[in-house]
């Protein structure tokens, strides 16, 4: 607001009155350029992702360590068992900047480097700013055991998964994986609802006992997640916050002990299960990772990229060994999407946008002529569309592939013969042989789950994995009202 | 109308004074109109703005809608901040308009407000991502998308862009449970990191949108609802007084079920001469100088152009009525009015006689023929009578030998006669057989379709030779259109083309007429037979799909009845339709050119709406005219050659200085080379000879742009003959042109030729005067003035050889502006 040099301040009303015109006159007059000030630090755009990434896999609703929650700022404010998050105004007598900087121990976050210079003075300058709330009412969201997700409508089935036993199926849903019985009725209770930080989950994985089940996805664009869940507790064990972005293609060692999983960093990376932690950051893709897997004896990983290729790489020094495709301009087909190892063999299928699916060994057998695709063993019928999903049943004699056009097929392994055909409304996402090797399970862009028969591809049963309630609002808000 | 309702819901007094400080023109009307005059609004998306003309008591008219203030009483309707009127409840009511003092109600009725459609993908969501800037080519829409997401360029392939945003990635832009924290909202709202930037608020109508389709599912209607099949502008056509005067633009999208919308806030402006007048993202148009440009507007792959004249300061013009020789004049005369331009004076005789040789023959007029000319002209034979003393001249000229010459060369060049091609028996029978039909005047149509239904063998059907050189059916497509439609199909290959309405299905549909064309080796070296294949031989494939497209045309009139087992036949049919819009206009365009240097539309093959003539009405009285003659090129020529405009001097006045583009007056343009390499050999008098052609032939009658390849008519721009662009004929200036004419060989060895007529005129014993003279008229087609005399015979009679002294004279004439420009 501009105010004439001589304001005639004496008379209330001339100052309403200057104030009102000059504010009128401010859109329209010429004013001198000033330098202008820093804008001030937003909680909800630059505090709260630092938060999700550094802090809330120890901080959650699901886990509380310190019982200190950072997911909110409510949360953030109540603090931990020790004391209040913040005091507004003072950084220094703030237990939150304390941790961080080490002046208070344990320093956080426990166990990694400690954060950024910029970082922990982003947050300085936001409590010394007065520490105010700017979140979003509709960003306003937690969900949690207590709270889980309500549903208007299903969310699409980006991943599913069967226990070793064959008993459970486990469905990803939106910031949750649901487990049911595989043979509950119509209508029944879910067995658990495992509600976590991430908005997608990518992929379900059992452990080979069955004991913790990892679920690997994140909030797309914001932070990637894994998330250890104990089986016979359905608690959460651990919450490892990876990078900036989801996480892909996840698998466990035969040994139960490592998870490897590929990232839209183009990174590859090694978490341990015992340690809760990633091991290992391993930069040899030059575009997207979305499948990655262990050789038998966890000596080597197999990875398989939005750029065209499928790696091996060594686990223990990350170096890249060989291009199992190959490379040769021309002959790739495009990006690939899914991977799977065969149960009990070092051979790996892969497939990806020219919808034909492939089965590769590892090891050169013979001397290298360029673009000889050597380590080819077999390609098998194309597939309508771009392959999404691939899976091998437990006994490795039948692959499944999942394809954007909605369709499914079954081929056996060996002679590459086509078993059966299915066409389901929609993409599909995510295809998973039961232990059994008689049934398929699919889930895709129409939110249900479909049991398939694999020798004859006949839908068996359809069942929405997660509760609807159509009368129900979404969370952050449909706009689908009008107001007036 | 920027914050205008606002203040207007208020009634705060201050808003009637806005209109001044915006910048408006302050003009006094005597009344208003509101365009629509009522407002109907159906459904509750269905938000319409208005365009509000004043008209001032001397009848002009002046867009006063920026400055307007809009009452809505609260109820059925609310005014947005961006001037959008948009449904609130049924009902009917009424709406205050006031601008320039005045005032008018528009009735509004508002329906169907219960009648909620679903989002539609094809009509709501994808003009959004183009308006936002999603699909645009520096963005998503770029051959490799960004950061591994790809859009289709400006959304031309809605089933693309659905996949890509949907199906990607097993679903990860879209989150049906939670719209909200969907990516393709998180994203341009800044949400998330997006080096694409903030593109839109949580509040926007764009965000509104969005959130409503993904709440509605994410729904696909791809393949069920169509785009937009036009769309309307209002004004159309628009003339400003002044620099500083504006004119918003509505655009109106019509649906092929016969339902509208108001686009005007979705669509693309731009301007093509934008030093004459800029328009604003939300179609304001602002006059920046007097002069004319047109505004083009784009919506979801339609095209509409709004012509725009600012008219400037014209305080001291008056219109002076001159007789027209025929209807080009008169159409040329309505635009200059309209203009408030002035056009030339006619050029005198000598000027007209070398031009006129220049434009029909090729070649400039021997002494003997413009001494002959001008001493036709008789003291009391008026103006009627130096017409039709030009009129005759033109007749003569046209049945002159050099006719053929000149015009079989302008056709081999389109047709590209080349021995690269064709070898050289090839380009020989190729080019007889265009000089053969230019000598007897065959129709164009008729041209035409033999062109494109050639058969047989080079040497027993030349016109064969079409396919020789166009050998793929895209490449015989593309030839096609550029030189028969005048059009560039080209830039549809890869994806709709960015600037017309053709889409790249239609580049292949149109190529597939050419599918089944096979050539091969004849029982003759050099022999090539072009022949049909019979049954399903040959198809062409779309490369998104690789399935074989079926032969259609981008554009249909009449009946035609498909002919598949002859598709050059029906192709050709078609092509020559006297309802083919753009056939006729294409040629006679194209020729018009010829004479003046540019086109109505120019370039003269590159037809689009983008691109619109200069004067419409001049452009479809020649069509109508040429078709009615039977597409006869001749008839053409010579009522071009006829007009007054045509025999307009490149003296500029006043009033006309300024005009480039409205043929207000002729402008000078370079010889081409062929016309000079001829023109120095009549001002010199010496023969020039070719490689490999009979002696006497005339650079205008070699049989292609291989004879004497780098030499003069190279560097002069001969065009090579490798594509049917008007293009290929360089008219730029370079060093080695200058060189060449400076000190080349060719000049030199021509004024000095033993045979030429420097030479011929001393061993005859000719005064220097007589010579000089000879010179004169051979070089610059007229007599020397006094001045010119006298400074000839100062050089003269100095010291030097006499004949050398001579040769001086002629090439200092070869190097001047008046020899190498047609004036």
């Amino acid at each position: 607001m501009i105010l004439p040099d001589r304001a005639g301040f004496r008379n209330l009303r001339a100052i309403a009155l200057c104030a009102g015109l000059s504010s009128v006159l401010a859109l329209r007059a010429e004013e001198p350029a000033r330098p202008a000030p820093a804008p001030a630090v937003s909680f909800h755009k630059d505090v709260k992702p630092i938060l999700e990434r550094r802090c809330q896999g120890c901080h959650q609703p699901a886990k509380q360590g310190g019982k200190l929650d950072v997911t909110s700022y409510e949360a953030l404010k109540a603090g931990g068992k020790k004391s209040a998050g913040f005091v507004p105004g003072k950084p220094a007598d703030s237990r939150l900047v304390q941790v961080l900087t080490g002046e208070e121990k344990p320093q956080m976050p426990k166990g990694e480097p400690p954060l950024p210079p910029a970082e922990i003075e982003v947050i300085a300058r936001w409590i010394s700013e007065g520490a105010k709330d700017d979140t979003p009412p509709n960003a306003k969201l937690t969900f949690d055991l207590t709270k889980p997700p309500v549903y208007a409508v299903p969310p699409v089935v980006s991943a599913l998964a069967f226990s070793p036993a064959g008993d459970l199926i486990a469905t990803a849903g939106y910031h949750e994986v649901i487990l049911r019985q595989v043979d509950a009725p119509e209508g029944a209770e879910p067995v658990a609802r495992l509600v976590g930080m991430s908005d997608r989950i990518e992929t379900i994985l059992f452990s080979p006992d069955g004991a913790i089940l990892a679920a690997a996805g994140g909030s797309p664009c914001r932070f990637g997640e894994v998330q250890l869940w104990d089986m016979a507790e359905k608690k959460l064990l651990r919450s490892v916050s990876v990078g900036f972005d989801s996480l892909y293609g996840a698998s466990f060692s035969d040994d139960g002990k490592l998870i490897v999983f590929g990232s839209t960093d183009k990174s590859v990376q090694i978490l341990s299960v015992e340690e809760g932690k990633v091991i290992r950051r391993i930069d040899q893709h030059e575009d997207w990772v979305f499948g990655a897997g262990f050789s038998k004896d966890r000596k080597n990983i197999i990875t398989c990229s939005r750029d065209r290729t499928l790696k091996l790489i060594e686990t223990d020094s990350g170096s890249f060994v060989d291009n199992l495709t190959s490379i040769t301009p021309g002959v790739l087909g495009g990006p690939l999407f899914a991977l799977v190892r065969h149960p009990t063999e070092d051979r790996f299928l892969t497939g990806g946008e020219d919808g034909v699916p492939k089965l590769y060994k590892i090891v050169r057998t013979a001397a290298r002529q360029i673009g000889d695709d050597n380590n080819l063993l077999r390609a098998y019928e194309k597939l309508p569309g771009v392959i999404t999903c691939l899976a091998m049943s437990r006994d490795g004699s039948r692959l499944a592939a999942g394809s954007i056009t909605g369709v499914v097929r079954v081929h056996e392994v060996e002679s590459g013969g086509r078993v059966s055909e299915t066409a389901t409304p929609g993409a599909v996402y995510t295809v998973k042989f039961h232990p059994d090797g008689a049934r398929i399970a699919s889930g895709g862009f129409d939110g249900k789950v479909r049991f398939i028969e694999a020798a004859t591809g006949k839908v068996l049963r359809e069942m929405v994995p997660v509760p609807v309630s159509p009368l129900a609002r979404a969370p952050s808000g449909t706009g689908a009202e009008r107001e007036f | 109308m920027q914050g205008k309702s606002v203040l207007a819901s208020l009634g705060f007094l201050v808003a009637g004074s806005w209109g001044a400080s915006i910048g408006a023109l302050e003009v006094e009307v005597e009344r208003i109109e509101v365009y629509p005059p009522a407002l109907v609004l159906e459904g509750p998306e269905d938000a319409r703005s208005l365009l509000v003309t004043g008209w001032t008591r001397e009848g002009e008219r002046v867009d006063l809608t920026s400055g307007a203030r809009i009452e809505v009483p609260a109820g059925i309707a609310r005014l947005e901040a961006d001037g959008y009127l948009s449904p609130v409840r049924d009902g009917e009511s009424h709406v205050k308009v006031s601008a320039g003092g005045k005032s008018a109600l528009v009735p509004v009725a508002v329906k169907d407000m219960a009648r909620t459609a679903p989002v539609s993908f094809v009509r709501d969501i994808e003009p959004i991502l183009g308006r936002v800037g999603c699909t645009s080519g520096t963005c998503h829409g770029a051959a490799k998308g960004k950061n591994g997401f790809r859009l289709s360029l400006r959304g031309f392939d809605p089933e693309f862009d659905y996949t890509s945003l949907i199906d990607d990635i097993s679903g990860r832009r879209f989150n049906r449970a939670d719209p909200a924290q969907s990516l393709m909202l998180l994203k341009p709202t800044q949400g998330v990191p997006h080096q694409g930037g903030f593109l839109f608020d949580r509040d926007s109508r764009f965000y509104r949108v969005f959130q409503r389709w993904i709440s509605e599912g994410v729904q696909s209607d791809v393949g069920k609802t169509q785009r937009a099949a036009r769309i309307e502008l209002v004004p159309a056509d628009v003339v400003l007084a002044d620099a500083g005067a504006e004119q918003r633009l509505l655009v109106i999208a019509h649906y092929p079920e016969g339902t509208t919308r108001d686009v005007t806030r979705d669509a693309f402006f731009t301007s093509s001469v934008f030093t004459v007048a800029e328009v604003s993202p939300a179609g304001g148009i602002r006059a920046l100088r007097r002069g004319e440009t047109a505004v083009i507007v784009r919506y979801e792959g339609q095209f509409a152009t709004a012509r725009v004249t600012v008219l400037g300061d014209r305080s001291g013009y008056a219109w002076k009525d001159v007789p027209a020789n025929n209807y080009i004049d008169e159409k040329i005369d309505a635009k200059l009015k309209k203009l408030k331009a002035l056009p030339s004076e006619l050029a005198p005789d000598d000027v007209f006689v070398r031009r006129l040789h220049l434009d029909l023959l090729g070649v400039p007029p021997a002494p003997d023929a413009v001494r002959a000319f001008l001493a036709g002209a008789t003291p009391g034979e008026g103006p009627s009578g130096a017409k039709a003393r030009r009129d005759r001249l033109i007749a003569e000229l046209l049945e002159r030998p050099e006719f053929v010459d000149h015009w079989s060369l302008k056709w081999s060049d389109l047709l590209q006669a080349n021995r690269k091609y064709l070898g050289m028996k090839g380009v020989w029978a190729f080019r007889n057989w265009i000089r053969e039909a230019v000598a007897r005047n065959v129709p164009f149509d008729r041209f035409t379709r033999e062109l494109i239904t050639g058969t047989g063998g080079t040497f027993s059907n030349p016109e064969s030779s079409f396919y020789r050189i166009a050998r793929e059916p895209v490449v015989a497509m593309e030839t096609t259109t550029q030189l028969f439609l005048g059009v560039r199909f080209m830039c549809a290959k890869c994806h709709d083309h960015p600037f017309e309405q053709w889409t790249q299905r239609q580049y292949y549909e149109l190529s597939a007429y050419f599918a089944k064309t096979g050539i091969k080796k004849g029982a003759r070296p050099e022999d090539e037979i072009v022949y049909e294949r019979a049954g399903d031989g040959g198809e062409v494939k779309h490369p998104k799909t690789g399935k074989p497209v079926l032969a259609s045309f981008p554009f249909k009139f009449g009946t035609q009845v498909p002919d598949r087992d002859r598709p050059r036949e029906e192709l050709a049919l078609w092509l020559t339709d006297p309802q083919n819009p753009y056939f006729a206009k294409a040629v006679t365009n194209r020729v018009w050119s010829y004479f003046f240097g540019r086109g109505i539309i120019d370039p003269v093959d590159d037809i689009r709406a983008s691109n619109p003539p200069s004067n419409p009405e001049l452009l479809e009285a020649l069509v109508e005219d040429f078709k009615g003659h039977g597409f006869d090129l001749k008839h053409l020529i010579r009522t071009i050659v006829q007009s007054r405009t045509y025999q307009l001097s490149v003296e500029t006045n006043e009033w006309n200085a300024d005009d480039e583009i409205n043929f207000s007056h002729q402008s000078p343009r370079r010889l081409g080379a062929e016309e000079l390499l001829d023109a120095i050999a009549v001002a010199s008098g010496a023969v020039i000879r070719f490689d490999g052609v009979p002696a006497g032939f005339h650079a205008s009658q070699l049989p292609d742009s291989k004879v004497n390849e780098g030499g003069f008519l190279d560097i002069f721009g001969r065009p090579p003959r490798e594509s049917p662009c008007e293009c290929e004929r360089r008219g730029e200036v370079s060093l080695s042109q200058a060189l060449n004419l400076v000190n080349g060989p060719t000049i030199a060895e021509s004024v000095a030729d033993p045979n030429g007529r420097i030479a011929k005129g001393v061993a005859a014993g000719k005064s220097d005067a007589e010579v000089v003279e000879e010179l004169y008229l051979g070089a610059l087609g007229r007599y020397p003035t006094d001045a010119d005399r006298e400074l000839a015979r100062e050089y003269l009679t100095g010291p030097g050889e006499r004949t050398e002294k001579l040769q001086d004279l002629l090439w200092a004439l070869l190097n001047s502006p008046a020899f190498l420009f047609n004036r």
